[in-house]
């Protein structure tokens, strides 16, 4: 829905996205992680996962969009998950689990849009948020980020419940030192928040519905982001505010809420290039 | 499970709700003029405040960084169980205090705040047992809490919360460093997940505090929200089982709406409200069939 909400804003507003995917820069390919996630085991770290720095490429996430924002052009690369993504990038002699060649951005786009676990790091050496013109938040609490894991990874890939576990766990550190300093960071945070019992996500049936849910979203600066409350709570039916720079929109309205809000931010970035 | 002396088990961290919780149990009992055998999950732990910090540090020298109070090797499990089961055929059994402060250690002579006071026999002629703690529905390999356990509840915040609870309390309170509190919940995690997390599968009702302000940095929340500021999702395992009576909930808790068949939300400013209006039929009920 939120992939659908952008796309619709791009086409309507006639923007061309130079579209960049946070896993091109992973640093392994599917079976090079699993290697290296073996070899640091081994050496004594059981905290290897994708959340941190040693498995992703964030100079060059950096350098890419210090360059874009330069000047337009930088280099990416596509991850490929299954044998349609290999078809659709034309790289029928790699398998699923490995990159595209890379290859520099298309060029006359308007804007640089990244999706990813990593827009806003800040570590070792790396300052992916001082080059991000608008930086969007969007994470569910805790308990809900498990269960849809879980029932992902057991429904889809196949894996026990105690190994996704172990999973989470393995991740927890780097999911706390990497991930969630980057939400302190955010202009704009959409934080979807289940009104069902998550207490035990392991035993969730089911993943929470949007209707099972509502999304609190957070401004940084709403003066200077120029939102318009009234509008928005006038708009969204059972929207409420809880903070002077927060408001609650149920679940099912996060496609709508993210338009309304995104469209004019958006309008004046692009009438700010000139 | 004992009909004739009947046990309540509260599970939940601290700074979860419990003391709503507790406030609103005491205002049952008091009403009701039932008179409880309250047990303090802290009097369960295994280590004195100083023995434990040994114990932590011995641990990790054996490279086992998971030890936490939220585990079994921290804990007196199997002799809480046997004072769920003792107390459910007989009404007695043994408990003792943890001496929280200086306050609480004043009237016993030679010790001091992180000791425990000697077991000592429950007085005889309560009406119902009362445990608020970390465990009390734990069922693992060698344990089974949960069978002897008559009203099971659970009171838990989203994890979010949870977390932002303890940063502040450790870091205003205690003057802990940030950092030293999230390690500490890292340390913990294992037994958390392991240990917290599976006793509200069994919970005949759980109270979930869920914030609707911007948990998403825990670390950086700077006010832990208010009760006007969250929801608190009431969700019963069976509520046929309770007779739960939800159209007259919804008409007496302003603003309640239900999110599952067997599932109420309701204002956080509500929790008190709801808690003691869900709890009064079911205690009564309790105390009817002891009768």
């Amino acid at each position: 829905m939120v992939r659908d909400a952008f796309a619709h804003m791009f086409r309507r507003e006639k923007i061309i996205p130079a579209l960049v995917e946070g896993e091109s820069f992973h640093r392994y390919s599917r079976s090079d992680m699993k290697q290296a996630m073996q070899e640091s085991l081994d050496a004594g770290n059981p905290h290897f996962s994708h959340f941190g720095p040693d498995a992703n490429l964030f100079g060059d996430l950096e350098e890419l969009f210090e360059s874009y924002g330069e000047n337009g052009t930088g280099k990416t690369r596509h991850y490929l998950h299954n044998e349609a993504d290999a078809a659709r990038y034309n790289s029928p002699d790699m398998k699923p689990g490995e990159f595209t060649e890379w290859q520099d951005l298309p060029s006359g786009t308007d804007m640089l849009f990244y999706e990813g676990l990593h827009g806003c790091a800040i570590s070792d050496g790396v300052n992916l948020a001082r080059h991000v013109d608008l930086k969007i938040g969007l994470v569910p609490v805790i308990n809900l980020e498990w269960i849809q894991k879980i029932h992902r990874d057991i429904g889809e890939r196949g894996y026990s419940e105690d190994d996704v576990v172990d999973t989470i766990l393995r991740r927890m550190h780097d999911y706390v030192h990497y991930l969630i300093p980057q939400f302190a960071n955010t202009d704009i945070n959409f934080q979807m928040v289940p009104v069902v019992d998550t207490s035990d996500p392991t035993f969730a049936r089911n993943v929470p519905t949007l209707d099972e849910c509502v999304v609190v979203i957070r401004f940084c600066d709403p003066e200077g982001m120029e939102i318009d409350f009234p509008l928005l709570l006038d708009k969204i039916k059972n929207s409420k505010m809880s903070r002077r720079n927060s408001i609650v929109v149920p679940g099912g309205k996060l496609g709508q809420a993210i338009e309304l809000i995104m469209t004019p931010i958006f309008r004046r970035l692009m009438d700010g290039r000139g | 499970m004992s009909t004739k002396h009947p046990i309540i088990a509260v599970t939940g961290s601290s700074g979860a709700g419990t003391s709503t919780v507790k406030d609103a149990f005491e205002h049952v009992f008091l009403r009701e003029s039932i008179n409880p055998a309250v047990i303090e999950g802290d009097s369960f732990h295994r280590y004195n405040r100083a023995e434990m910090k040994d114990a932590m540090a011995e641990a990790e020298g054996l490279g086992n960084m998971n030890f936490s109070h939220f585990g079994s090797d921290a804990n007196l499990f199997s002799e809480l169980e046997g004072l769920f089961k003792t107390y459910g055929e007989t009404g007695g059994g043994k408990r003792r205090l943890y001496l929280h402060s200086e306050e609480e250690a004043e009237p016993y002579e030679g010790l001091i705040p992180g000791q425990f006071t000697p077991w000592q026999d429950i007085p005889s002629g309560t009406d119902l047992m009362f445990y608020e703690g970390l465990h009390g529905c734990v069922v693992s390999e060698e344990i089974n809490m949960a069978q002897y356990v008559d009203l099971k509840i659970g009171v838990v915040p989203v994890i979010n919360l949870e977390w932002i609870q303890k940063i502040h309390r450790d870091t205003s309170q205690r003057g802990y460093s940030e950092e030293a509190v999230m390690d500490t919940i890292l340390r913990r995690m294992h037994d958390y997940v392991h240990y917290i997390i599976p006793q509200f599968k069994s919970t005949d009702i759980n109270f979930q505090r869920v914030p609707i302000v911007d948990t998403s940095d825990p670390i950086i929340a700077r006010d832990i929200p208010t009760p006007d500021e969250s929801l608190v999702v009431i969700r019963f395992r069976d509520p046929d089982d309770f007779g739960v009576d939800f159209p007259y909930l919804l008409s007496m808790l302003h603003d309640s709406w239900m999110s599952r068949r067997n599932s109420i939300v309701v204002p956080g400013g509500k929790m008190g409200l709801a808690m003691e209006l869900i709890l009064t039929p079911i205690i009564r009920n309790m105390l009817n069939n002891k009768k």
